[in-house]
């Protein structure tokens, strides 16, 4: 069991880094973290390399509604969005797994051992506003500053 | 009814984030973050959920720039309220009645939300609904008159 979000967040970083995560049609990509200045505070922010996609992953110890609720706000700048949790809380997410179905968010636990799971893999779909996904490109421009090769 | 946190009032330091700009709903008594509108337009009609006058329409261009600073949103509510307080009845039953009807209709298209798969978050979703009609029953036996919503 994770003692802090801030454990489990590196926890899923590495798995993203060492591929033993692997998010369909996003293999190689920017990772930024903890952003403000968009919508809301996403924990982690993917951008594949060579597309457009913006990925963002919201993650939890236990608290799934919450996850959910800003999870659904972030598809406003991002293509897919998560949710991350402790494989040790999962169990009420899962049985509510009928409603990240409905609302098109992923569903992802891991553990301590870093053992991590794809529950539920959402269906990428266009951001809802263009200009908020413009801000979230931008972050990565200012963080890694390449522009052509980001865009 | 509100519910003021003295916590609000203490100076605090670090990052301060703008509010989200926000369009009153009617049909929810609720103000929506503009970020759910799109996904709210996919499956229902937004005649249904907000009220469409000339300020409504000036956010659907494609231009408007979003931002908590603009006034139309907030002439929007203000016309939108105005229409609520207005066909409110005189007598007190039918206002108790037409009250009752505005909550249970928003309670319903926050479930039908829920069921559609648009997750709002607390300061869009609906609930203070409970809440409200908790103190609405109150308010009628306090009258006097002891049936529940």
């Amino acid at each position: 069991m994770f003692k802090t979000e801030k454990e489990l967040v590196f926890a899923l970083i590495s798995t993203l880094e060492n591929k033993e995560l692997e998010i369909e049609n996003v293999k190689e990509f920017l990772i930024l973290e903890e952003i403000d200045g968009i919508m809301g505070r996403p924990d982690v922010l993917l951008k594949q390399k060579n597309g457009k996609e913006i990925i963002t992953i919201e993650v939890k110890l236990k608290n799934w509604k919450r996850a959910l609720q800003q999870a659904y706000k972030y598809r406003s700048f991002s293509d897919i969005a998560f949710i991350c949790m402790d494989e040790k809380y999962l169990k009420p997410a899962l049985a509510n797994i009928d409603l990240f179905k409905k609302s098109n968010i992923g569903l992802i636990s891991i553990n301590l051992n870093r053992d991590v799971k794809i529950h539920y893999e959402p269906i990428l779909k266009k951001a809802y506003v263009k200009e908020l996904k413009e801000k979230a490109n931008k972050k990565f421009v200012e963080q890694f500053g390449w522009e052509k090769e980001i865009n | 009814m509100r519910y003021y946190d003295g916590r609000k009032f203490l100076d605090e330091t670090g990052f301060k984030r703008p509010p989200n700009p926000r369009m009153f709903s009617y049909k929810l008594l609720q103000w929506i973050d503009y970020a759910y509108l799109f996904p709210i337009s996919e499956n229902y009609d937004m005649e249904e959920i907000f009220d469409y006058n000339e300020y409504y329409e000036l956010t659907k261009i494609d231009s408007y720039k979003w931002n908590f600073h603009r006034q139309e949103p907030y002439k929007h509510y203000m016309i939108s309220f105005c229409k609520i307080l207005n066909n409110m009845p005189e007598k007190f039953d039918e206002k108790f009645e037409y009250v009752k009807g505005l909550l249970n209709e928003a309670q319903a298209m926050n479930k039908s939300f829920v069921e559609n798969g648009i997750i709002l978050d607390d300061n869009s979703g609906g609930a203070h609904i409970p809440y409200w009609m908790t103190i609405l029953n109150q308010f009628k036996k306090i009258m006097g008159v002891n049936e529940y919503v």
